[in-house]
Parts: C-alpha cells; structure tokens; sequence
C-alpha cells in the first residue's frame, strides 16, 4: 500500500486487508479483494478465513447461481481493529518511527 | 451475454462507429474508432478480460470482469463503470458511478456519484466527485473537488475543496491550498499556506507551510504552524509549534507543550503543560498547571496559576490567584481520557515574577517578585520581593517573607499590556 519497499508486517497485511474489505459494506468476493490488496488469491484466502475466525471479517455464502462463493465484509470489530491500527501508527509518526 | 448487438472476438480488433445496443468485448481484443475519434454504444459494453481501446469510448454503462481495460481517450458512462481489476484511461473517466477492484489510472476523473477504489487511485489532474473511498493510496497532482474522502493508506491531493469530511489512515498530503470540512489524519498530515477549514485533527503529525484559518484544531502528536495560526478552538495533547501568531476565539488546552514565537491571543487559556509565547492577551481567563514562560507577559480578565506551577514573565489580570488551589484538569476537556485528573506538582513552590491586578491572592508557599494591586492577601510562607497596594494587605498569623517593606501608594504604576 505504501510506497516504499520495506516488508509489510502480518498486522500491516492484516490491516491492508481489512482497509480494502472496507471499502465494500456490502461484501464483495476474495477475488475481487485479491486485486486491491494485491495479494494472490490463494494467499489472500488464508489470511481472510484467519481474520473471519478472529471476528473481524464476516464471511457469507453467496446464494443463487453463485454456489460455493462466500463474500466478505468488515465486522465492527474489524473497524476496531483498523482505528486501533491507525492510531498507533501515529503515535509511532509522532516518535519519528512512522510509515 | 443474450441481447448483444456486437460482439469482438478473442485477440481480434474491431472498428466500430456508433453500436445500437450492447457491447460484448472478449478478452485480449481491440476496440478503434472508424472516424478515429470514438466509439459510442447506447447500451452497455462488456469487457471479459484485458482489452484495449484505442480511442474514446461512450457508453450506457461499462462493466470488466477480469484484467486490464486500456483507453487512449476518454471513457464516458451515462450510468456506471465497474471494473473487477484494473482501469487505465489517458484521458477523463465520466460517470455517475465508479467501482474499481484494483487500480484505476486516469487523466481526470467526473463522477456524480461515488468513486470506490479497492487499491490504488491516480489521477494526472482534477478529480471531482460526491464521495472517493480508496482502500489503499490516492494521488490527485490536480485540483479536487469532493464531499467525502476515506482512504485507507496515503493519500496525496493537488489542493481544492473537501467540503464534508476527509478521514486518512496513513498520511495526508496536499501540495496546493485546500479548503475543507474535517480532515481527520491518524498519522502525517501536510498542509500548504492559505488553506482553511472547519475542523483538523491529528493523531501524529501535522506540518503547515505557512498560515492556517482552522475552526478546531486537535493536535494529539506534533503540529508545526510555518505561519499564524488562526482557529476557534486548539486542542494539544502533544506538541505544538507556531512560527507566526496564534489567535482563537474560543479556548486554547495545551495538555503538552506549546510554542508561538508571536502573540496567542485569544478568550480563555488552560496550560496543563508548558506554553511558551512572546505575549498572551486573553479576555477570559488563564488557568495554569504546569509551565508558561512569556517574554511580554500574560493578561486574562483572571488567572488562576495551580499549586506547583511556574509563569516566568509579568501576570497582568482582574484577578490573579496564585498556588491557593489543587488544579483538576478533568474539568477541561471531557475527551482528556474520560478519567478524573488531579494534576499537582509535588514539592515545588509556586513562582511567578511580577504580578499586576486589581486583587491578588497568593497561596501558601507562593514565590513571587513584585505585586502591585488594589487588595493583597498572603497565605502561609510566601514569599515576595515588594508588595504596593491602594486598598487593602491582608495577612493571617502565618509568616511571610517580604523583601522590602510593603507600601500603600495613592496609584499604581501603569499596567505593561
């Protein structure tokens, strides 16, 4: 997500995630998600069923014609995560030791 | 894909003019104009994959399931564009609605609606839209023109107007002066001179290149002002730094350290830290419990100076009470912590230098150098180098320590400020 090139963090991934998972109240589909993260799918899927069984993504079954597709969304313990998540990073900023 | 007018064939390239219908693009094809400008379709056109059209593309709406749309023109949808991957636009993308899975490149954006943008955003000039959701990180080297914007990462605008509300996870940028509603920065924030706004608040730092007119202002780690500082309300629980002036019409709450080279004038004043400022006019009051150093000196219609605390430079007030009270802080502020605070700086003596008002009060174990006021009242053990009164000098059976003989004048001298 930022521009440099140092190595993201699991909680930076996690965040990431969450950030782009965000962005669709409404739930959207791994593969869709993989392309904001810019993660493969494949990848992307364990982190998100890791983040599901936290209770920070929701994850539902897509009906109809859609068999065996979940879509995803942001549980509010998820949107805790993400406002805990940016406050330290400016306390971190604010110490010199930001993004 | 039922109801098509036109199809384009896998890796094929089709000239098209105007399409009565719908369009159905298979992946790898290529779209040009037959009058080398654009092509319209009055119904909606539907990209498989990766596809490239090397005009101006029009349509009813715009849908991409997979890969990367390119246009060397402009593309313009009555209704939406929704694109799973990625969108690469030369030109302006128009539309009522945008929605972008990953990254979306465009020359200028217009939408009436909103812009939803899972990963990366950039645009080479304007961006205008309602609302711009971006899950990761936007660039705008032009003007904006928006009423929300939520962008999860960094994000980097060329001034403009953000009329609602900017909340920005990692750090915000804007190279021209912006106007805007709030902005809310969880960690870097950037503003030029000349921008102007409602409310600004910061969880890390906040840097200003020149002046700032900011209704509130919450400072939670560092903000440095290049210029003066103008506001209703400044709230600072970390540092602030202001080169210029600093004015507000309401209350300044510094719970860390402040400093304005220039003047802070402004109603009422409360220090739990450190304030220092070459002057500080006031028209309510100052309360302080910590530390305020003034070059010139600080007036308020009256100031209340905690047990413990340090004012270096003259007092000037209606009613100056200095050490007499326990300062609780939790009265400030509700947002401080939701907790009770009692803040009291054990062992020291509270000391002050010159002090002008109309009544002084000083409290036990006080330090003061010279007094000059209508009525004077000492408290146990404190300590002054002269006291000059018109109206009354009252003492209980504590002892004092006073320098000089105190002295009942006809006047007082003239007050500084």
């Amino acid at each position: 997500m930022a521009g440099g090139r140092t190595k993201r963090s699991k909680a930076d991934l996690y965040a990431t995630i969450l950030e782009v998972i965000r962005t669709y109240p409404e739930g959207e589909r791994i593969t869709r998600i993989s392309y904001g993260v810019g993660v493969p799918v494949d990848r992307l899927k364990a982190m998100v069923e890791k983040l599901s069984s936290a209770a920070l993504v929701r994850k539902i079954a897509a009906d109809g014609d859609e068999k065996g597709a979940y879509y995803y969304s942001v549980t509010p313990r998820g949107l805790e995560f993400l406002d805990t998540y940016r406050k330290m990073k400016g306390f971190l900023e604010a110490f010199g030791e930001g993004s | 894909m039922s109801g098509l007018q036109v199809e384009v064939r896998k890796g094929s390239t089709a000239k098209l003019g105007r399409v009565e219908g719908d369009l159905g693009v298979a992946k790898g094809a290529k779209i040009v104009a037959a009058d080398g400008k654009a092509v319209t379709v009055t119904g909606a056109a539907h990209f498989e994959g990766d596809a490239e059209v090397d005009c101006s593309l029009q349509c009813d709406s715009i849908v991409v399931d997979r890969g990367v749309l390119k246009v060397s023109g402009d593309l313009a949808a009555t209704r939406g564009v929704d694109v799973a991957h990625t969108v690469r636009v030369s030109g302006a993308i128009s539309a009522e609605a945008i929605e972008v899975g990953g990254k979306m490149d465009a020359g200028s954006v217009s939408c009436k609606g909103s812009v939803r943008v899972g990963g990366i955003v950039e645009v080479a000039k304007a961006l205008e839209a309602d609302s711009v959701d971006v899950g990761g990180k936007i660039a705008v080297r032009g003007a904006v023109k928006l009423r929300d914007l939520s962008v999860g990462g960094m994000a980097e605008v060329g001034g403009g107007s953000i009329a609602g509300r900017a909340t920005i996870g990692g750090i915000f940028e804007s190279k021209a002066p912006l106007e805007f509603g709030e902005i809310r920065v969880y960690g870097k924030c950037g503003l030029p001179a000349g921008c102007k706004g409602k409310r600004i608040s910061t969880g890390g730092k906040l840097f200003v290149g020149g002046d700032l007119s900011c209704e509130q202002v919450e400072v939670g780690g560092l903000a440095e002002v290049k210029g003066g500082l103008s506001s209703s309300k400044v709230t600072v629980n970390g540092k602030l730094n202001v080169l210029g002036s600093l004015s507000f019409t309401d209350a300044l709450e510094i719970f860390g350290m402040g400093e304005v080279r220039g003047e802070t004038k402004g109603v009422d004043l409360r220090v739990g830290g450190r304030l220092k400022t070459n002057k500080a006019v006031l028209s309510g009051a100052a309360e302080v419990a910590g530390e305020v150093e003034t070059a010139v000196g600080l007036k308020a219609q009256s100031i209340l100076v905690g047990r413990g605390s340090r004012c270096t430079g003259p007092l000037v007030g209606g009613r100056v009470e200095l050490g007499s009270s326990e300062y609780v802080a939790a009265n400030w502020s509700k947002s401080w912590a939701g907790q009770m605070a009692s803040i009291r700086l054990v062992g020291r003596m509270t000391s002050v230098e010159d002090v002008y008002a109309d009544e002084v009060v000083l409290g036990a174990n006080t330090r003061c150098k010279r007094v000059f006021a209508r009525n004077i009242q000492l408290g146990a053990g404190s300590i002054l180098e002269q006291a000059t009164y018109t109206g009354e000098l009252r003492q209980g059976p504590h002892r004092v320590f006073i320098t000089k003989p105190p002295e009942k004048v006809e006047s007082l001298p003239p007050f500084p400020l």
